[in-house]
């Protein structure tokens, strides 16, 4: 049965633990000996060398089951842009609704500045509802 | 006991008594009416009062998180490469290039989380159109001089009753879209946040303190052999070992705000899907209000170690 994620991320983290270990008692106990100090140094390094595999390893794995979720937030956030599109048109909707209903009771009115006023403010409703000209 | 006073009017028979009575009975018909709209306009606007700018507040917060992220992977490669100086001659050095190839698929995800959560803060915030009706009243007068003021108020409580009314389904719509969407999306959050954590933001960790235990192995292989004959290169040389103790200590640090910051995100998440069917203001402002001081704090620290 081969590791999965968690358990390689543990087996990196319990490695580290050990190099950080040996370097606190290396801290305390000075090697006046090179060879000595040498061979601590490369036990070391290795420890920490193979815990940096496992734990690109483990991410690696991690990543890989993660995928399904992203994807599902992904959608989700697309999702969500639609329904922004929705109440944003809806809002534009109402806008030319009460754009009109301004219009109509002008247009009962004499008054040319009332009418232009009011043809004004529907013209500025309508406008966030058309389409962006798009480049040339 | 009062007498019914006499009218004085010459023309006051009984029919016209009664036509006069069905006159004045007419607008105050109307402002019955008006009182009744502005009453039931008022209950809908009460209960559409929804007070979503918690939400809209949270993923603010939360995007300063997820951006200082991205400093954070950066910076990895470059943690991984100073590791390499510190390692034993004849040792092969980390295989940097891994870190470099992980960083964009780390950022994609981190990515994906932080837009969710800025589509829920967007939503939140929309807020329906106002006055689209409400000036029904004063343009019926402009157009009409003539109309009678009962008119104009019943006209103007109309307005308002469509502008509320049309507050309302696009209010309960709004609602009705965060819920589903904080309820369809709650386990994957906690998966990409356990993620994020657990695996990005631990191998972070983990190569800082492998780097540091490295870095601390040479500091101290090379004060032994420097010892006391160069006391001045110890010196030196134990100078710069705390300096960069210290560096890394403020970068761990960092990643463990990011740690704290997704766990307080993945928290309040959850508490809006328990939660999805009472968005109340006072309940949001109760739940979420704190999560969010509290995720303010976590960026601005982030971005102190950061910079």
């Amino acid at each position: 049965m081969g590791l999965n994620a968690q358990d390689l991320k543990n087996i990196a983290s319990a490695l580290s633990a050990l190099a950080r270990a040996l370097a606190d008692w290396g801290n305390t106990h000075p090697i006046t000996d090179p060879t000595q100090q040498a061979q601590f140094d490369d036990f070391v390094s290795s420890l920490v060398q193979a815990s940096d595999s496992l734990m690109n390893a483990a991410v690696t794995a991690a990543l890989a089951n993660v995928a399904v979720s992203a994807a599902d937030l992904q959608n989700a956030t697309d999702r969500a842009r639609h329904t922004l599109k929705v109440i944003n048109d809806v809002t534009t909707a109402l806008k030319i609704a009460g754009a009109a209903v301004a219009l109509g009771t002008s247009l009962l009115s004499p008054a040319p500045s009332t009418v232009s006023g009011a043809l004004n403010g529907l013209v500025q409703a309508v406008q966030p509802a058309s389409p962006a000209p798009t480049g040339s | 006991m009062m007498s019914r006073p006499m009218s004085s009017n010459p023309r006051s028979g009984p029919r016209h008594e009664r036509k006069n009575r069905k006159a004045y009975q007419f607008p105050q018909a109307s402002s019955q009416v008006s009182i009744i709209v502005t009453i039931l306009l008022l209950t809908i606007t009460s209960l559409s009062c929804v007070d979503l700018t918690q939400i809209t507040q949270f993923a603010k917060s939360s995007q300063d998180v997820g951006n200082t992220f991205k400093a954070l992977s950066s910076d990895t490669a470059a943690v991984c490469g100073s590791a390499a100086t510190f390692f034993p001659p004849g040792q092969a050095p980390l295989n940097c290039d891994r870190y470099v190839q992980l960083q964009p698929a780390l950022a994609k995800v981190n990515d994906v989380l932080f837009a969710y959560i800025a589509s829920l803060g967007k939503i939140a915030c929309i807020a329906p159109p106002k006055d689209a009706f409400t000036n029904v009243g004063a343009e019926l007068k402009q157009a009409d001089a003539s109309i009678s003021q009962a008119d104009q108020n019943n006209a103007k409580a109309a307005g308002g009753l469509a502008d509320a009314l049309s507050k309302i389904i696009l209010s309960g719509y709004q609602r009705h879209e965060l819920a589903r969407m904080i309820h369809e999306s709650n386990s994957s959050v906690q998966a990409v946040v356990s993620f994020l954590s657990g695996y990005a933001a631990a191998q972070s960790e983990l190569l800082l303190n492998n780097t540091w235990t490295l870095e601390e192995e040479y500091c101290n292989s090379n004060r032994n052999q420097l010892g006391a004959a160069e006391p001045l290169a110890a010196k030196l040389l134990a100078q710069k070992c705390d300096d960069d103790k210290a560096r890394i200590n403020t970068k761990v640090a960092a990643v463990e705000q990011y740690q704290k910051a997704l766990a307080t995100i993945a928290a309040t998440h959850d508490i809006l899907d328990k939660k999805r069917n009472s968005l109340t203001k006072k309940e949001l402002l109760h739940d979420i209000g704190p999560q969010t001081s509290s995720l303010s704090a976590a960026a601005l620290a982030m971005q102190k170690a950061l910079q």
